[in-house]
């Protein structure tokens, strides 16, 4: 016996109950020759006939759609390769993020090793400069105080420094400048020549100190000048008492610390402080010697160095003598006796105005035995 | 012969049209095929599933699973080889719903017990006359097998009149048409082995 095919149609009218009970056995006999036509006939038992047939033309209308809709079939293998592509860029991705994760920090280490090269290189500047600057300053010797230095500073009274008077006002500071340098001058002295050769040359500076020494013998004469311009000059006066100051003045541009070769023209405004006349600055020394009582030194023979110095007040008046080097209170007594009863001096000017400034001066006094 | 005509017929209709799908992958043509049978697959979803909404929407999906695989294999039997995938389909579904485990157990033992295409050897007997064999061999089922069987197969009656006259359900007529078919199997194939040895 061969199965008949049963289709849709047959399932339908076995589930309208219109079938005669005989078609019906014919059904049911040949649905059990068929698992699939059984197993969907226990299927489609549990429906009414309306329910069947409103689902499977729904089921059809839906197959309809997916079938006249276009579809893109699409390969198997583009899903492998779709999932290829994903991780390549995924892979890139984090590659150039991590290169140029790895380009900033190097960046970032380049430039702060290069912005503390720049700020050592700004801290040597500085420290350069800072150099310079005190080079710059007056500097005539180790002995020299820096409380005696010209300046518009308040200078603090220090317990060390013979007659120093307190409380120095200058109005402004005055720079000796490098740019300046003043001729050399040479002069010996001789005891058994009577006459002296020396120059007198204007010297011109910029620097608060000039130094002057004597390479020969030794023997080093010092002026520190007040202001700008300062004078210096150098003169040996013979002394009856054989009291003999020698002085050799050269100036070496190389040791001098504030060598300069042309007076500068933006000096012209300020000018240091002098004696008044007739006394004049390069004779101080010589006034000094010749006006030192020597009955009164006679308790220090030989040679002696007196480093002293004074303040010039804007009214001319002398005061705050500080001896620095001294054999004893009788020099600096003489000294400042003489130097007083000279009289005032005409004080040092800044752009044509008065200030208070400090004169520092190096003598040497000779003090024969008697 | 008329049933043989029509068989090789729609059979050489089937074979054309799952040729010409899986030569030019027009999906009209796998819809015109699927529509044959679409009855049959929402019927096994509807026994597997026991949900209409979820039936539609599997036999949507069984569609979609049939533009994929049928260009990978040659099909003989395009009707077989739907009615595999439909029920691999189902009892898929059946597994990803843990609470209906045991529902899946039942349809499987089910599966195992029923499934059979061979034809049974009550089925290929025609005409009434039974062998002696087979005779005896319905004798020794029990009652309501036996009854279901005589009923069916010689008084050629339906489901619903054997479910009237025994006070049964339908189901259970079914039910023990089937497990007597089994029985009746089995003791012939004994019977048969007896009389060869």
């Amino acid at each position: 016996m061969f199965k008949r095919k049963l289709t849709y149609k047959d399932f339908k009218q076995y589930f309208s109950n219109n079938l005669p009970k005989k078609d019906k056995h014919a059904f049911e006999k040949n649905i059990m020759q068929d698992a699939f036509e059984e197993e969907a006939f226990d299927g489609l038992s549990k429906l009414s006939e309306n329910e069947l047939e409103q689902d499977i033309i729904d089921l059809k209308s839906t197959i309809n759609q997916k079938t006249n809709k276009p579809r893109r079939i699409i390969p198997v293998w583009y899903r492998y390769a779709a999932s290829v592509i994903i991780l390549v860029g995924v892979g890139l991705s984090i590659f150039f993020l991590n290169s140029r994760f790895w380009q900033n920090s190097m960046l970032k280490e380049q430039v702060s090793e290069e912005m503390e090269i720049m700020d050592s290189m700004l801290l040597d500047a500085e420290i350069e400069f800072e150099k310079v600057d005190a080079r710059s300053r007056t500097d005539t010797s180790e002995k020299m105080p820096t409380e005696l230095i010209a300046d518009n500073r308040e200078i603090e009274p220090k317990e060390e420094i013979i007659g120093a008077v307190d409380n120095i006002e200058i109005e402004d500071e005055i720079i000796l400048d490098n740019s300046e340098v003043y001729t050399e001058e040479v002069v010996e002295s001789d005891n058994e020549n009577a006459l002296n050769e020396f120059e007198e040359e204007e010297l011109s500076l910029n620097e608060q100190e000039i130094i002057f020494e004597d390479i020969a013998e030794g023997e080093k004469v010092s002026l520190a000048m007040q202001g700008k311009n300062a004078e210096v000059t150098s003169q040996k006066s013979s002394q009856p008492l054989s009291a003999q100051s020698k002085k050799r003045l050269y100036e070496n541009p190389e040791e001098t610390a504030f060598a300069n070769d042309k007076p500068d023209e933006s000096e012209i405004l300020k000018s240091e402080a002098k004696p008044s006349s007739p006394i004049e600055k390069a004779n101080l020394e010589k006034y000094i010697n010749e006006k030192l009582d020597h009955s009164k030194l006679t308790d220090f023979p030989g040679n002696h160095t007196i480093k002293f110095s004074f303040a010039v007040e804007t009214s001319g008046e002398l005061s705050n003598f500080n001896f620095t080097q001294s054999p004893g209170m009788a020099f600096n007594n003489e000294i400042i006796r003489v130097i007083t009863e000279a009289g005032n001096w005409i004080p040092a000017t800044d752009k044509n105005q008065s200030i208070n400034s400090t004169v520092e001066f190096t003598l040497e006094i000779e003090v024969l035995e008697q | 012969m008329e049933d043989i005509f029509s068989k090789n017929k729609s059979e050489k209709e089937e074979s054309e049209l799952l040729q010409q799908f899986q030569s030019t992958g027009n999906l009209e043509i796998l819809g015109e095929l699927y529509n044959i049978y679409i009855h049959l697959v929402y019927g096994v979803c509807l026994k597997y599933l026991n949900n209409r909404d979820e039936s539609k929407d599997a036999v949507s999906k069984i569609f979609e699973i049939l533009i994929i695989e049928i260009p990978k294999f040659e099909i003989q039997n395009f009707k077989s080889w739907l009615y595999v995938v439909t029920k691999n389909y189902c009892l898929m579904e059946i597994r990803k719903k843990k609470t209906e485990k045991k529902h899946l157990q039942v349809y499987t033992e089910e599966i195992f017990m029923e499934s059979s295409e061979i034809l049974h050897p009550i089925d290929e007997v025609p005409e009434s006359n039974l062998a002696e064999e087979l005779k005896n061999c319905i004798e020794k089922l029990k009652q309501e097998q036996q009854e279901c069987i005589i009923m069916f197969y010689y008084d050629k009656k339906c489901y619903k009149e054997i479910s009237d006259k025994l006070k049964i359900e339908q189901s259970k007529v079914k039910s023990y048409i089937q497990n007597g078919k089994r029985n009746l199997k089995i003791c012939l194939e004994l019977t048969t082995s007896g009389i060869e040895n």
